[in-house]
């Protein structure tokens, strides 16, 4: 039942970012700066979900190392930037990169804000949306490196469930009055970081931790 | 006994079938991820506790000559050792740390640095 509803939630993924035709980006600028380690930022927010950027935090380091490249522990940055007096998104974001290099010795920083965090419902289901855009730079010059735009929307509807039509009601009725919570929100935010990271001729090029190192140019131009 | 036998070679099999598919990874990430979780649901010494001993299973269930232990874990373990006032040991992981990965070598020496000027300074007083 899990691994069925994990194919369908698969299944929409790749329908919706099938319908995404954004132009190829250009990734010489990625390549004259080819960074090797990504220090990610806690996330700035555009939600009303106040738990949002920090659970969100707990979903991008796999995400992103996966694609070969070395990604500070979040909480330990997040923990220092604290200590430094960047507490709030807009500190953080008034923050020069060369100051990230100077304190963590990182290649780039990862600025990710998080643009839909909702729930929303069709008649007999819900959808969960999650949405953010995402920009990498350069530590040493502040040169934007790659920049990309991921939302997911899991569909939760119930299947069946007999009970006909008040049946159906009653299932309405109580999903309505329940919002999607923290648990639900994670496993979408997941998959966004995955895909995004991933995703061929757009995601990130394979970095040094990667057997596609350098090998994989054609994809991204 | 025999179902808890049963049970074990349940759990074994459910894992192996799991773990078979899954794609390949670079790196050994266990609970790494669900660690942070469970800080950010948990502040405080609780969470943080919790967090540590996720983290130093998944240090231990990571196979040797296999995806190696994904960055960050080895610094972060490190990390909350050291909140829990586990000095020494906090140290040997940041060095491990950076000794798969040179990246994190200038914020690690950071933070032994900052450790073991902690740590001497909280020596002197004692009679």
């Amino acid at each position: 039942m899990r691994l069925f509803s994990s194919i369908v939630a698969l299944c929409t993924v790749l329908y919706l970012s099938g319908c995404v035709t954004q132009p190829k980006p250009d990734y010489s600028t990625f390549f004259d700066h080819q960074p090797h380690s990504i220090l990610v930022v806690p996330p700035a927010n555009k939600t009303t979900a106040v738990d949002a950027p920090a659970v969100f935090l707990t979903t991008v380091s796999a995400a992103f190392a996966e694609r070969g490249y070395y990604v500070f522990p979040v909480f330990l940055v997040q923990d220092i930037l604290n200590d430094l007096g960047a507490t709030d998104e807009g500190t953080v974001a008034a923050i020069p990169p060369g100051k990230f290099k100077e304190v963590f010795g990182t290649d780039s920083i990862l600025y990710v804000t998080i643009t839909d965090w909702t729930t929303s419902y069709v008649v007999l289901a819900s959808n969960i949306i999650v949405g953010a855009e995402y920009r990498l730079v350069d530590a040493a010059t502040g040169t934007v490196l790659w920049t990309a735009k991921q939302k997911v929307v899991h569909n939760s509807n119930q299947g069946g469930g007999g009970g006909g039509l008040i049946g159906a009601l009653v299932v309405a009725a109580v999903k309505a009055a329940v919002t999607a919570t923290t648990v639900q929100y994670r496993p979408i935010a997941l998959q966004a970081n995955t895909i995004v990271a991933k995703r061929s001729g757009y995601g990130l090029p394979a970095g040094p931790y990667h057997p596609e190192f350098q090998k994989d140019r054609e994809q991204f131009k | 006994m025999i179902s808890r036998l049963l049970t074990t070679a349940g759990l074994f099999t459910c894992a192996v079938f799991l773990s078979a598919c899954q794609p390949p990874t670079q790196f050994y990430w266990g609970s790494y991820e669900e660690s942070l979780f469970s800080r950010q649901q948990q502040a405080g010494a609780g969470g943080e506790a919790q967090a540590a001993s996720m983290l130093l299973s998944t240090m231990s269930h990571a196979e040797p000559g296999k995806a190696p232990i994904g960055p960050g874990i080895h610094a972060d373990y490190g990390y909350l050792l050291f909140k829990q006032g586990q000095v020494d040991e906090a140290i040997a992981e940041m060095q491990k740390e950076s000794a798969a990965y040179p990246e994190s070598k200038p914020l690690m020496d950071t933070m032994i640095s900052r450790i073991q000027e902690r740590k001497n300074k909280e020596k002197k007083p004692t009679p």
